[in-house]
Protein backbone atom coordinates (compact mmCIF):
# COMPACT_ATOMS: atom_id res chain seq x y z
CA UNK A 1 0.00 0.00 0.00
CA UNK A 2 1.66 3.37 -0.64
CA UNK A 3 1.43 6.49 0.77
CA UNK A 4 -1.35 8.09 -1.25
CA UNK A 5 -3.70 4.93 -0.05
CA UNK A 6 -2.83 4.90 2.84
CA UNK A 7 -3.83 8.46 3.53
CA UNK A 8 -7.15 7.82 1.43
CA UNK A 9 -8.00 4.93 3.80
CA UNK A 10 -7.31 6.86 6.66
CA UNK A 11 -9.87 10.06 5.21
CA UNK A 12 -12.47 7.34 4.50
CA UNK A 13 -11.96 6.13 8.05
CA UNK A 14 -12.54 9.53 9.87
CA UNK A 15 -15.91 10.44 7.56
CA UNK A 16 -17.32 6.83 8.38
CA UNK A 17 -16.49 7.06 11.83
CA UNK A 18 -17.59 10.37 12.37
CA UNK A 19 -21.20 9.17 10.36
CA UNK A 20 -21.09 6.68 13.06
CA UNK A 21 -20.88 9.19 16.20
CA UNK A 22 -23.60 11.45 14.41
CA UNK A 23 -26.06 8.75 14.06
CA UNK A 24 -25.79 7.95 18.20
CA UNK A 25 -26.66 11.81 18.72
CA UNK A 26 -29.08 12.71 18.11
CA UNK A 27 -58.29 16.71 39.77
CA UNK A 28 -60.40 16.66 40.91
CA UNK A 29 -57.95 19.77 41.51
CA UNK A 30 -58.89 20.39 37.81
CA UNK A 31 -59.78 24.11 37.87
CA UNK A 32 -62.70 23.73 35.83
CA UNK A 33 -63.50 27.76 37.37
CA UNK A 34 -60.76 28.92 35.57
CA UNK A 35 -61.52 27.53 32.27
CA UNK A 36 -65.12 28.24 32.74
CA UNK A 37 -64.47 31.86 33.04
CA UNK A 38 -62.17 32.04 29.79
CA UNK A 39 -65.04 30.32 28.24
CA UNK A 40 -67.41 33.38 29.21
CA UNK A 41 -65.52 35.69 28.42
CA UNK A 42 -64.59 34.44 24.74
CA UNK A 43 -68.16 33.66 23.76
CA UNK A 44 -69.01 37.39 24.49
CA UNK A 45 -67.06 37.92 21.49
CA UNK A 46 -68.54 35.20 19.49
CA UNK A 47 -67.81 34.32 15.97
CA UNK A 48 -70.42 31.89 13.95
CA UNK A 49 -68.88 29.91 11.14
CA UNK A 50 -71.48 28.28 8.57
CA UNK A 51 -70.59 25.27 7.75
CA UNK A 52 -69.11 25.95 4.32
CA UNK A 53 -68.77 22.51 2.46
CA UNK A 54 -70.74 19.58 1.27
CA UNK A 55 -67.85 17.84 0.54
CA UNK A 56 -67.26 16.61 3.88
CA UNK A 57 -67.89 12.61 4.70
CA UNK A 58 -66.77 10.55 7.61
CA UNK A 59 -66.37 7.43 5.03
CA UNK A 60 -62.92 6.80 4.39
CA UNK A 61 -61.55 7.73 0.91
CA UNK A 62 -60.09 4.04 0.32
CA UNK A 63 -61.01 0.78 1.21
CA UNK A 64 -59.36 -1.14 4.47
CA UNK A 65 -57.08 -3.14 1.91
CA UNK A 66 -55.35 0.21 0.95
CA UNK A 67 -54.53 1.12 4.14
CA UNK A 68 -53.01 -2.24 5.20
CA UNK A 69 -50.76 -2.04 2.19
CA UNK A 70 -49.65 1.19 2.87
CA UNK A 71 -48.24 0.21 6.32
CA UNK A 72 -44.12 0.22 6.05
CA UNK A 73 -42.05 -1.21 8.79
CA UNK A 74 -40.24 1.65 10.93
CA UNK A 75 -37.02 -1.01 11.14
CA UNK A 76 -37.64 -1.87 15.13
CA UNK A 77 -39.63 -5.06 16.12
CA UNK A 78 -42.88 -5.18 17.75
CA UNK A 79 -42.80 -2.83 21.50
CA UNK A 80 -39.08 -2.12 20.38
CA UNK A 81 -40.27 1.41 21.33
CA UNK A 82 -41.10 0.05 24.50
CA UNK A 83 -44.82 1.66 25.96
CA UNK A 84 -44.59 2.16 29.73
CA UNK A 85 -47.40 -0.26 31.59
CA UNK A 86 -46.65 0.82 34.93
CA UNK A 87 -46.62 4.87 35.09
CA UNK A 88 -45.19 6.08 38.25
CA UNK A 89 -45.51 9.94 38.97
CA UNK A 90 -44.31 12.74 40.83
CA UNK A 91 -46.05 15.77 42.18
CA UNK A 92 -45.18 19.35 40.87
CA UNK A 93 -43.00 20.25 43.04
CA UNK A 94 -40.53 17.23 42.44
CA UNK A 95 -41.24 17.74 38.78
CA UNK A 96 -39.98 21.03 38.54
CA UNK A 97 -36.48 21.16 38.87
CA UNK A 98 -36.68 18.32 36.19
CA UNK A 99 -38.74 20.17 33.75
CA UNK A 100 -37.88 23.48 32.16
CA UNK A 101 -40.55 26.12 31.24
CA UNK A 102 -40.45 25.73 27.50
CA UNK A 103 -40.94 22.23 27.63
CA UNK A 104 -43.73 20.37 25.78
CA UNK A 105 -46.01 18.08 28.25
CA UNK A 106 -49.49 16.20 27.50
CA UNK A 107 -52.24 17.08 29.92
CA UNK A 108 -55.06 14.96 30.40
CA UNK A 109 -57.42 16.05 32.66
CA UNK A 110 -59.79 13.72 34.99
CA UNK A 111 -62.16 13.00 37.75
CA UNK A 112 -59.37 11.55 39.42
CA UNK A 113 -56.77 14.81 38.72
CA UNK A 114 -54.53 16.24 35.95
CA UNK A 115 -52.07 13.76 34.49
CA UNK A 116 -49.07 15.42 32.81
CA UNK A 117 -47.27 13.63 30.32
CA UNK A 118 -43.63 14.91 29.32
CA UNK A 119 -42.53 14.72 25.69
CA UNK A 120 -39.21 14.08 26.33
CA UNK A 121 -40.43 11.01 27.79
CA UNK A 122 -43.46 9.72 25.83
CA UNK A 123 -40.31 10.83 22.60
CA UNK A 124 -39.03 7.29 23.78
CA UNK A 125 -42.22 5.10 24.48
CA UNK A 126 -44.53 6.98 22.43
CA UNK A 127 -47.65 4.79 24.25
CA UNK A 128 -48.64 4.96 27.83
CA UNK A 129 -51.20 2.44 29.56
CA UNK A 130 -52.90 3.59 32.41
CA UNK A 131 -55.85 2.86 34.69
CA UNK A 132 -57.70 6.44 35.16
CA UNK A 133 -61.18 7.02 36.35
CA UNK A 134 -61.61 3.15 35.91
CA UNK A 135 -61.22 2.71 32.87
CA UNK A 136 -58.37 1.27 31.04
CA UNK A 137 -57.05 4.09 28.44
CA UNK A 138 -53.58 4.74 26.24
CA UNK A 139 -51.89 7.73 26.40
CA UNK A 140 -50.66 7.44 22.87
CA UNK A 141 -48.23 9.83 20.92
CA UNK A 142 -46.46 9.63 17.63
CA UNK A 143 -43.58 11.86 17.55
CA UNK A 144 -43.44 11.96 13.67
CA UNK A 145 -46.94 13.60 13.25
CA UNK A 146 -47.03 15.27 16.32
CA UNK A 147 -50.39 13.90 17.71
CA UNK A 148 -50.85 12.54 21.33
CA UNK A 149 -54.24 10.93 21.74
CA UNK A 150 -55.79 9.17 24.57
CA UNK A 151 -57.47 6.07 23.27
CA UNK A 152 -60.08 3.81 25.47
CA UNK A 153 -59.47 0.56 23.69
CA UNK A 154 -62.44 -1.93 22.69
CA UNK A 155 -62.92 -4.36 25.83
CA UNK A 156 -60.29 -2.45 28.07
CA UNK A 157 -57.37 -4.05 26.50
CA UNK A 158 -54.10 -1.96 26.01
CA UNK A 159 -52.02 -0.53 23.21
CA UNK A 160 -48.46 -1.97 22.18
CA UNK A 161 -46.45 -0.52 19.57
CA UNK A 162 -46.33 -2.51 16.29
CA UNK A 163 -43.20 -0.87 14.80
CA UNK A 164 -44.83 -0.18 11.81
CA UNK A 165 -46.05 3.41 10.49
CA UNK A 166 -48.72 4.51 8.79
CA UNK A 167 -48.74 7.85 6.54
CA UNK A 168 -45.66 8.33 8.92
CA UNK A 169 -47.85 7.78 11.81
CA UNK A 170 -47.64 5.36 14.47
CA UNK A 171 -49.39 2.00 14.59
CA UNK A 172 -50.68 -0.01 17.41
CA UNK A 173 -51.50 -3.38 17.86
CA UNK A 174 -53.93 -4.36 20.56
CA UNK A 175 -53.23 -6.92 22.99
CA UNK A 176 -56.14 -8.78 23.01
CA UNK A 177 -56.35 -9.51 19.31
CA UNK A 178 -52.93 -8.35 17.63
CA UNK A 179 -54.87 -6.48 15.89
CA UNK A 180 -53.16 -3.26 14.29
CA UNK A 181 -54.32 0.20 14.48
CA UNK A 182 -54.10 3.52 13.15
CA UNK A 183 -52.73 6.00 16.04
CA UNK A 184 -54.72 9.21 13.75
CA UNK A 185 -57.57 7.20 12.48
CA UNK A 186 -58.49 5.35 15.80
CA UNK A 187 -59.47 2.38 13.78
CA UNK A 188 -58.31 -0.92 13.27
CA UNK A 189 -56.44 -1.16 9.62
CA UNK A 190 -56.05 -4.97 9.34
CA UNK A 191 -56.94 -6.36 5.69
CA UNK A 192 -59.97 -7.53 7.48
CA UNK A 193 -62.06 -4.42 7.89
CA UNK A 194 -61.41 -0.96 9.05
CA UNK A 195 -64.41 -1.50 11.88
CA UNK A 196 -65.07 0.93 15.02
CA UNK A 197 -63.56 4.26 16.13
CA UNK A 198 -61.92 4.22 19.58
CA UNK A 199 -63.55 6.60 21.85
CA UNK A 200 -60.73 9.33 21.92
CA UNK A 201 -59.92 11.16 25.17
CA UNK A 202 -58.61 15.07 24.55
CA UNK A 203 -55.05 15.53 25.83
CA UNK A 204 -53.55 18.84 25.44
CA UNK A 205 -50.45 20.14 24.26
CA UNK A 206 -49.19 22.90 26.32
CA UNK A 207 -45.85 23.79 28.02
CA UNK A 208 -44.52 22.89 31.56
CA UNK A 209 -45.08 26.98 32.38
CA UNK A 210 -48.84 27.10 31.61
CA UNK A 211 -49.13 23.61 33.88
CA UNK A 212 -47.64 25.42 36.81
CA UNK A 213 -49.60 28.36 36.43
CA UNK A 214 -52.70 26.37 35.60
CA UNK A 215 -52.81 24.16 38.08
CA UNK A 216 -52.31 23.45 41.86
CA UNK A 217 -51.74 20.04 41.60
CA UNK A 218 -50.90 17.55 39.43
CA UNK A 219 -49.27 14.29 38.52
CA UNK A 220 -46.22 13.93 36.57
CA UNK A 221 -45.16 11.51 34.82
CA UNK A 222 -42.00 10.15 36.20
CA UNK A 223 -38.42 8.97 34.23
CA UNK A 224 -38.78 5.64 36.10
CA UNK A 225 -39.76 3.79 33.46
CA UNK A 226 -38.48 0.43 33.55
CA UNK A 227 -36.02 1.60 30.86
CA UNK A 228 -32.41 2.75 30.27
CA UNK A 229 -33.40 5.89 27.83
CA UNK A 230 -32.08 9.16 27.44
CA UNK A 231 -34.63 11.62 28.57
CA UNK A 232 -32.60 14.67 27.98
CA UNK A 233 -32.12 14.12 24.26
CA UNK A 234 -34.88 14.29 22.30
CA UNK A 235 -33.98 11.83 18.95
CA UNK A 236 -35.51 13.95 16.57
CA UNK A 237 -34.39 17.53 17.32
CA UNK A 238 -36.14 19.81 19.53
CA UNK A 239 -39.43 21.98 19.93
CA UNK A 240 -37.28 24.78 21.32
CA UNK A 241 -35.01 24.90 18.48
CA UNK A 242 -36.45 25.34 15.16
CA UNK A 243 -34.44 24.39 12.95
CA UNK A 244 -35.41 20.59 14.10
CA UNK A 245 -37.77 17.80 12.35
CA UNK A 246 -40.73 19.65 14.31
CA UNK A 247 -40.32 22.65 12.24
CA UNK A 248 -38.62 22.24 8.69
CA UNK A 249 -40.65 20.43 5.57
CA UNK A 250 -39.20 16.85 5.74
CA UNK A 251 -41.59 14.00 5.84
CA UNK A 252 -39.93 10.77 6.98
CA UNK A 253 -41.82 8.05 5.15
CA UNK A 254 -44.58 8.20 2.05
CA UNK A 255 -47.67 9.52 2.61
CA UNK A 256 -51.02 8.34 0.95
CA UNK A 257 -51.86 11.88 0.04
CA UNK A 258 -50.44 15.52 0.43
CA UNK A 259 -51.76 19.04 0.64
CA UNK A 260 -49.87 22.05 0.52
CA UNK A 261 -52.77 24.80 1.94
CA UNK A 262 -50.50 24.58 5.28
CA UNK A 263 -46.55 23.72 5.67
CA UNK A 264 -46.66 20.42 5.92
CA UNK A 265 -45.36 20.61 9.80
CA UNK A 266 -48.03 23.13 10.69
CA UNK A 267 -50.09 21.97 13.88
CA UNK A 268 -54.13 21.87 13.28
CA UNK A 269 -56.70 20.57 15.47
CA UNK A 270 -58.04 17.97 13.80
CA UNK A 271 -61.70 16.99 15.26
CA UNK A 272 -63.83 14.28 13.72
CA UNK A 273 -67.65 14.23 13.23
CA UNK A 274 -69.96 11.23 12.21
CA UNK A 275 -69.87 12.11 8.72
CA UNK A 276 -67.13 13.85 8.17
CA UNK A 277 -63.63 15.73 9.73
CA UNK A 278 -62.56 19.42 10.23
CA UNK A 279 -59.00 20.80 10.51
CA UNK A 280 -58.43 24.07 12.88
CA UNK A 281 -55.52 26.28 12.77
CA UNK A 282 -55.75 27.02 16.65
CA UNK A 283 -54.49 30.99 15.83
CA UNK A 284 -57.72 31.56 14.06
CA UNK A 285 -59.21 30.01 17.26
CA UNK A 286 -57.51 32.18 19.58
CA UNK A 287 -58.40 35.37 17.34
CA UNK A 288 -62.36 34.78 16.67
CA UNK A 289 -63.08 31.98 19.87
CA UNK A 290 -65.38 31.04 20.51
CA UNK A 291 -66.02 29.47 17.06
CA UNK A 292 -69.00 27.87 16.26
CA UNK A 293 -69.11 24.93 13.13
CA UNK A 294 -70.31 21.97 12.52
CA UNK A 295 -67.74 18.54 11.11
CA UNK A 296 -69.44 16.14 9.40
CA UNK A 297 -73.33 16.54 11.07
CA UNK A 298 -72.24 16.92 14.69
CA UNK A 299 -72.43 21.03 16.04
CA UNK A 300 -69.44 21.85 17.68
CA UNK A 301 -67.85 24.74 19.51
CA UNK A 302 -64.47 25.66 19.61
CA UNK A 303 -62.84 27.95 22.27
CA UNK A 304 -59.49 29.02 23.08
CA UNK A 305 -58.43 28.13 26.72
CA UNK A 306 -55.66 31.00 27.69
CA UNK A 307 -54.53 29.77 30.70
CA UNK A 308 -53.05 26.67 28.58
CA UNK A 309 -52.80 28.22 25.41
CA UNK A 310 -54.83 25.18 23.85
CA UNK A 311 -57.92 24.64 21.95
CA UNK A 312 -60.81 22.69 23.30
CA UNK A 313 -63.80 21.56 21.11
CA UNK A 314 -67.41 20.87 22.26
CA UNK A 315 -70.45 19.09 21.10
CA UNK A 316 -73.49 21.45 21.30
CA UNK A 317 -77.11 20.70 20.86
CA UNK A 318 -78.35 21.23 17.27
CA UNK A 319 -77.47 24.30 16.33
CA UNK A 320 -77.91 26.47 19.29
CA UNK A 321 -75.46 28.91 20.60
CA UNK A 322 -74.24 27.87 24.36
CA UNK A 323 -72.83 30.72 26.77
CA UNK A 324 -70.60 27.77 28.58
CA UNK A 325 -68.97 24.70 28.18
CA UNK A 326 -70.12 23.28 31.25
CA UNK A 327 -71.88 19.98 30.11
CA UNK A 328 -71.00 20.08 27.26
CA UNK A 329 -69.42 16.82 25.79
CA UNK A 330 -65.96 17.02 24.49
CA UNK A 331 -65.72 16.27 20.52
CA UNK A 332 -63.08 14.06 19.23
CA UNK A 333 -60.27 16.12 18.64
CA UNK A 334 -56.29 16.49 19.10
CA UNK A 335 -53.43 18.54 17.82
CA UNK A 336 -51.14 16.84 14.73
CA UNK A 337 -49.43 17.83 12.28
CA UNK A 338 -51.54 18.87 8.95
CA UNK A 339 -49.43 16.52 6.36
CA UNK A 340 -50.55 13.70 8.72
CA UNK A 341 -54.24 14.70 9.15
CA UNK A 342 -54.38 15.23 5.29
CA UNK A 343 -52.56 11.92 4.39
CA UNK A 344 -55.42 10.38 6.39
CA UNK A 345 -58.85 12.74 5.44
CA UNK A 346 -57.37 14.17 2.23
CA UNK A 347 -61.21 15.40 1.67
CA UNK A 348 -60.51 17.03 5.14
CA UNK A 349 -62.48 20.51 5.54
CA UNK A 350 -59.97 23.55 6.78
CA UNK A 351 -60.65 26.47 8.92
CA UNK A 352 -57.80 29.29 8.95
CA UNK B 1 -1.18 -21.02 13.76
CA UNK B 2 -1.10 -18.18 12.00
CA UNK B 3 -3.04 -16.36 14.87
CA UNK B 4 -0.11 -17.53 17.16
CA UNK B 5 2.52 -16.08 14.60
CA UNK B 6 0.27 -13.00 14.12
CA UNK B 7 0.73 -12.23 18.19
CA UNK B 8 4.02 -12.57 18.24
CA UNK B 9 4.59 -9.56 16.70
CA UNK B 10 4.27 -7.30 19.01
CA UNK B 11 3.63 -3.50 17.02
CA UNK B 12 0.65 -5.65 15.20
CA UNK B 13 -1.09 -6.66 18.35
CA UNK B 14 -0.53 -3.35 19.68
CA UNK B 15 -2.08 -1.09 16.76
CA UNK B 16 -4.92 -3.73 15.93
CA UNK B 17 -5.86 -3.74 19.91
CA UNK B 18 -6.00 0.39 19.51
CA UNK B 19 -8.09 -0.09 16.41
CA UNK B 20 -10.40 -2.35 17.62
CA UNK B 21 -10.79 -0.66 21.07
CA UNK B 22 -11.51 3.00 19.40
CA UNK B 23 -13.79 0.55 16.87
CA UNK B 24 -15.77 -0.90 20.21
CA UNK B 25 -15.89 2.79 21.50
CA UNK B 26 -17.37 3.50 18.38
CA UNK B 27 -19.66 1.05 18.09
CA UNK B 28 -21.20 1.25 21.45
CA UNK B 29 -21.61 5.30 21.31
CA UNK B 30 -23.46 4.93 17.95
CA UNK B 31 -26.38 2.62 20.17
CA UNK B 32 -26.57 4.93 22.61
CA UNK B 33 -24.31 3.73 25.12
CA UNK B 34 -22.62 6.77 26.44
CA UNK B 35 -24.61 9.12 27.44
CA UNK B 36 -23.70 13.20 28.58
CA UNK B 37 -25.16 14.84 31.86
CA UNK B 38 -23.48 15.76 34.96
CA UNK B 39 -25.14 13.93 38.02
CA UNK B 40 -21.86 13.89 40.69
CA UNK B 41 -21.92 10.72 41.38
CA UNK B 42 -21.26 7.39 41.13
CA UNK B 43 -23.80 4.60 40.81
CA UNK B 44 -24.59 1.35 39.39
CA UNK B 45 -28.31 -0.10 38.97
CA UNK B 46 -30.02 -2.50 36.77
CA UNK B 47 -33.45 -2.11 35.25
CA UNK B 48 -36.10 -3.30 37.29
CA UNK B 49 -37.51 -5.76 35.21
CA UNK B 50 -34.21 -6.95 33.48
CA UNK B 51 -33.85 -10.77 33.77
CA UNK B 52 -37.50 -10.77 30.99
CA UNK B 53 -35.43 -8.44 29.19
CA UNK B 54 -32.40 -10.21 28.11
CA UNK B 55 -33.03 -10.70 25.13
CA UNK B 56 -35.42 -8.00 24.31
CA UNK B 57 -34.42 -6.22 21.16
CA UNK B 58 -35.32 -2.26 21.03
CA UNK B 59 -33.93 -2.21 16.90
CA UNK B 60 -32.02 -5.26 14.66
CA UNK B 61 -29.07 -6.43 16.69
CA UNK B 62 -29.40 -3.83 19.32
CA UNK B 63 -30.96 -5.39 22.67
CA UNK B 64 -32.51 -2.98 25.82
CA UNK B 65 -29.87 -1.83 27.93
CA UNK B 66 -30.08 -3.82 31.57
CA UNK B 67 -27.39 -2.29 33.57
CA UNK B 68 -26.18 1.54 34.02
CA UNK B 69 -23.39 2.89 35.43
CA UNK B 70 -23.62 6.29 36.19
CA UNK B 71 -20.09 8.56 36.47
CA UNK B 72 -19.93 11.98 37.76
CA UNK B 73 -20.03 13.47 34.08
CA UNK B 74 -21.60 10.60 32.18
CA UNK B 75 -23.50 7.53 32.34
CA UNK B 76 -22.69 4.35 30.20
CA UNK B 77 -25.82 2.09 29.71
CA UNK B 78 -25.37 -1.89 28.69
CA UNK B 79 -27.11 -4.73 26.96
CA UNK B 80 -24.97 -8.03 27.85
CA UNK B 81 -25.76 -8.96 24.29
CA UNK B 82 -24.62 -6.03 22.79
CA UNK B 83 -21.38 -6.02 24.71
CA UNK B 84 -21.04 -9.43 23.51
CA UNK B 85 -21.30 -8.33 19.98
CA UNK B 86 -19.58 -5.70 20.09
CA UNK B 87 -16.65 -8.07 21.31
CA UNK B 88 -16.58 -10.33 18.47
CA UNK B 89 -16.64 -7.61 15.61
CA UNK B 90 -14.01 -5.68 17.52
CA UNK B 91 -12.14 -9.30 17.94
CA UNK B 92 -12.67 -9.28 14.13
CA UNK B 93 -11.38 -5.21 13.59
CA UNK B 94 -8.32 -6.56 15.49
CA UNK B 95 -7.28 -9.48 13.38
CA UNK B 96 -7.77 -7.51 10.55
CA UNK B 97 -5.71 -4.17 11.45
CA UNK B 98 -2.87 -6.22 12.97
CA UNK B 99 -3.05 -8.62 9.83
CA UNK B 100 -2.68 -5.18 7.99
CA UNK B 101 0.45 -3.67 10.02
CA UNK B 102 2.31 -7.06 9.96
CA UNK B 103 2.11 -7.27 6.26
CA UNK B 104 2.97 -3.79 5.58
CA UNK B 105 5.56 -4.00 8.12
CA UNK B 106 7.84 -6.54 5.41
CA UNK B 107 10.18 -5.65 3.51
CA UNK B 108 8.55 -4.04 -0.01
CA UNK B 109 10.01 -6.46 -2.50
CA UNK B 110 8.35 -9.11 -0.51
CA UNK B 111 4.75 -6.98 0.98
CA UNK B 112 1.63 -8.74 -0.37
CA UNK B 113 -1.31 -6.41 -1.38
CA UNK B 114 -3.33 -8.46 0.81
CA UNK B 115 -3.13 -5.73 3.60
CA UNK B 116 -5.21 -3.37 1.79
CA UNK B 117 -7.50 -5.87 1.46
CA UNK B 118 -7.89 -6.85 4.94
CA UNK B 119 -8.19 -3.32 6.02
CA UNK B 120 -11.10 -2.48 3.33
CA UNK B 121 -13.26 -5.57 4.99
CA UNK B 122 -13.61 -3.18 7.81
CA UNK B 123 -15.31 -0.47 6.64
CA UNK B 124 -18.97 -2.05 6.27
CA UNK B 125 -18.55 -2.95 10.35
CA UNK B 126 -18.66 0.49 10.87
CA UNK B 127 -22.14 0.61 9.44
CA UNK B 128 -23.34 -1.17 12.47
CA UNK B 129 -22.80 2.23 14.18
CA UNK B 130 -25.68 3.23 12.43
CA UNK B 131 -28.10 0.19 13.83
CA UNK B 132 -29.41 2.85 16.71
CA UNK B 133 -33.21 4.65 17.00
CA UNK B 134 -33.63 4.63 12.87
CA UNK B 135 -35.93 7.83 12.72
CA UNK B 136 -32.57 9.42 13.83
CA UNK B 137 -29.96 8.84 11.23
CA UNK B 138 -32.57 8.90 8.83
CA UNK B 139 -34.01 12.35 9.45
CA UNK B 140 -31.68 14.11 7.18
CA UNK B 141 -31.84 11.37 4.61
CA UNK B 142 -35.73 12.33 4.33
CA UNK B 143 -34.71 15.56 2.82
CA UNK B 144 -33.41 13.46 -0.46
CA UNK B 145 -36.32 11.08 -0.70
CA UNK B 146 -39.04 9.43 1.85
CA UNK B 147 -38.89 6.80 -0.32
CA UNK B 148 -35.28 6.40 0.11
CA UNK B 149 -35.72 6.04 4.48
CA UNK B 150 -37.76 2.97 3.11
CA UNK B 151 -35.28 1.08 1.38
CA UNK B 152 -32.83 1.62 4.12
CA UNK B 153 -34.77 0.68 6.69
CA UNK B 154 -35.52 -2.69 4.76
CA UNK B 155 -31.37 -3.10 4.10
CA UNK B 156 -30.59 -1.99 7.84
CA UNK B 157 -31.44 -5.84 9.19
CA UNK B 158 -28.59 -7.13 6.87
CA UNK B 159 -26.03 -4.78 8.40
CA UNK B 160 -24.66 -6.64 10.75
CA UNK B 161 -24.76 -9.98 8.88
CA UNK B 162 -22.74 -8.29 6.12
CA UNK B 163 -19.90 -6.74 8.65
CA UNK B 164 -19.56 -10.13 10.51
CA UNK B 165 -19.18 -11.52 7.08
CA UNK B 166 -16.97 -9.07 5.54
CA UNK B 167 -14.20 -9.25 8.58
CA UNK B 168 -14.10 -12.70 8.57
CA UNK B 169 -13.60 -12.71 4.56
CA UNK B 170 -11.08 -9.76 5.89
CA UNK B 171 -9.34 -11.94 8.59
CA UNK B 172 -9.39 -15.04 6.47
CA UNK B 173 -7.99 -13.58 3.59
CA UNK B 174 -4.97 -11.43 5.69
CA UNK B 175 -3.97 -14.05 7.78
CA UNK B 176 -2.56 -16.72 5.24
CA UNK B 177 -0.92 -14.40 4.08
CA UNK B 178 1.00 -13.65 7.68
CA UNK B 179 4.25 -15.50 8.31
CA UNK B 180 4.49 -16.57 3.84
CA UNK B 181 7.49 -14.06 3.45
Amino acid sequence: MNKRSATILVVVFFVIALLSIGCGVRDKGLEISKIDTTVQNTIESETIISPNSNRSSGDSLYKEDVYFENILSGGVPKDGIPPIENPMYMNLIEADPWLVDEDRVFVLESEEGVFVYPQRVLVWHEIVNETIDGEEISITYCPLTGSCIGYYGPDGTTFGTSGRLLNSNLVMYDRETDTLWSQVMGQAVESGGLGEILPVKPIHWTTWKNVKYTFDDVKVLSDETGFFRDYDRDPYGSYVNDDSYYYNNNVMFPTMSQDDRLPAKKVVVGVKGPNGVLAIDPNYVKKNAPVYTEVGGQSVVAIYDENLEVVRVYKRESFEKPVSVTGLETADYFDVMWFAWVAFYPETELLR
Amino acid sequence: MKLKLLMKDRKSVLWGGVGALVYLGLYLFSIGAFRRGYSGVWSFDTAPNWVNMIFRTSAPYVWEPLIRIQTPMFSLVFAPLNLLLGFVLASLVFINIAATINLYRQPKSCRLDAGTKGLWAILPSFLTGFACCVPTFLIPLASVSASLTVHIIWLRQFIIPLSILLLLWGSWYSLRRVGEV
